[in-house]
């Protein structure tokens, strides 16, 4: 009697270890898990504002360079430099005030890594769709930002919660942490038409999508982000981890 | 005879009239010229791969390998090398690079960085061929608490023209400044400052084939201007 007993707790310690704790039942084991970052940039609404340089030259000044090539001694006298910094304005279409040679110092760094296959895709992987959000304040919505791809051979679920929350704490834009509420809001396409937000406690998490053993499934996960007026604009990191998670 | 002599002196002196006519307007004048310049303030720029001890990549958690600097990284020189990395995980490569800007510009300066390309794979070559930079490379500054999940901005692939040369690769920008977007530090002050940076790399599992590993490069340039 006493050795099932130590049997039994054997087992259930190396249920605990191969689930990492993570496990929301004994019965469940982690396959592996991955992590989903995308940056968000945030602008102020309603457009971004910034120089375009125009598409066409400037016909004003063509017009006086044709003149002076066709009668170079034609017109107004001219002086080699007038109050303004050029007696002739520059053409093209992105003119800069003022030309100098580049002067500014360079310095090269090399960069490189080597690939290796992912063990994993074949149980858990991501397909990428957009490599960035671009947002204004206040409600922005993103189709399809990434899929999931899960599979495994015996009964098997998908867990997600905010990458680094805990159950109570502090967090930032725009996961937050529990208590406060997360900005973003998912939903996966072909599961379930409502967004929820994006749980914020860390494990156990919630259920992203569930399945049956040797039947894999993939699915977009759409996005809607909050931005509130009061965060500066800039860029902000959403990372998100999913686990797979299987019943044996 | 005698109107004939006085026809031809007549001519004579017209033709001294004339020449005397050419030869003032020939003659020099004086004049003047504004000429306005500024003396462009000293840039010196320096970056430093590998630039403290403890350099190299962490994370890939969940990948079940352990990350591990190249053989081309090289304390204070040598290459940023991620070494093997895993497809569709991320990592952090600490102190990747330290950017030195000595300047006597009383306004101080601004540095920015870009990959001279994207990231052009090798051994074998990929299909295709080329994976873009902004999508898998992000710089953040040097921190104890940066992880491979940290706010970090994604480096751009130049639209300028670069030069590989003896001294290394260059990008020749039209009007001698890089685009706003490749902003990394702006620093208002003169004087001999530095500044660490990390590098987060973001793979996708797609960026090799599932059975083949690929090796990926690029530099990335960087570029100080005075203020």
């Amino acid at each position: 009697m006493k050795r099932a007993a130590l049997l039994w707790l054997g087992f259930l310690a190396l249920v605990c270890a191969f689930g990492g704790g993570e496990s929301a039942y004994a019965s469940e084991l982690n396959k592996t898990l991955k992590v989903f970052t995308i940056n968000i940039v945030v602008t102020p609404s309603p457009t971004p504002v910034g120089f375009i340089a125009p598409a066409h030259k400037q016909p004003s000044n063509i017009a006086k360079a044709e003149a002076l090539t066709a009668n170079p001694y034609g017109g107004p006298t001219r002086v080699a430099l007038g109050p303004a910094a050029f007696d002739i304005p520059m053409l093209g279409p992105a003119a800069a005030p003022m030309v100098v040679a580049q002067s500014s110092p360079q310095g090269s760094l090399p960069v490189q890594f080597v690939a290796k296959p992912d063990p994993n895709a074949t149980f858990l992987h991501f397909v990428p769709h957009l490599a960035v959000l671009n947002a204004g304040y206040g409600a922005n919505s993103y189709t399809c930002v990434f899929e999931i791809y899960a599979f495994m051979t015996s009964t098997w679920k998908v867990v997600d919660w905010g990458y680094g929350t805990v159950s109570s704490g502090t967090g930032t834009f725009p996961i937050e942490n529990l208590p406060s509420a997360s900005d973003l809001s998912w939903s996966a396409e072909g599961v379930s038409t409502a967004f929820d937000t994006v749980y914020n406690g860390g494990s156990p998490g919630e259920v992203t999508f569930t399945g049956t053993a040797n039947v894999s499934q993939q699915h977009c996960i759409d996005f809607k982000l909050t931005v509130p007026t009061s965060l500066a604009a800039g860029t902000y990191t959403a990372a998100i981890q999913y686990t797979l998670q299987y019943t044996f | 005879m005698k109107l004939r002599s006085v026809v031809t002196l007549l001519i004579g002196l017209l033709a001294f009239a004339v020449n005397g006519i050419g030869s003032a307007l020939a003659a020099p004048s004086a004049g003047s010229a504004q000429v306005k310049y500024k003396v462009l303030p000293l840039v010196k720029l320096t970056v430093t791969p590998n630039y403290q001890s403890g350099f190299g990549p962490t994370g890939g958690s969940g990948s079940g390998a352990t990350p591990a600097p190249g053989s081309l990284a090289v304390l204070d020189t040598g290459t940023v090398d991620f070494g093997s990395v895993i497809a569709g995980y991320q990592y952090l490569y600490k102190y990747a690079a330290s950017v030195t800007v000595q300047t006597n510009d009383s306004a101080g300066f601004i540095v920015y960085a870009e990959g001279s390309t994207d990231f052009n794979g090798s051994n074998p070559v990929p299909s295709p061929p080329t994976f873009p930079i902004s999508q898998a490379l992000f710089w953040i500054v040097s921190s104890a608490a940066n992880s491979p999940f940290s706010v970090a901005t994604a480096f751009n692939s130049t639209s300028s023209a670069n030069t590989v040369g003896g001294g290394g690769t260059t990008i020749t920008y039209a009007g001698g400044v890089p685009p706003p977007s490749a902003l990394i530090w702006s620093n208002s002050t003169s004087g001999t400052v530095t500044q660490g940076y990390d590098f987060q790399l973001r793979l996708p599992t797609s960026i090799t084939p599932s059975t083949t590993s690929t090796q990926f490069n690029v530099y990335v340039i960087y570029t100080a201007v005075g203020n």
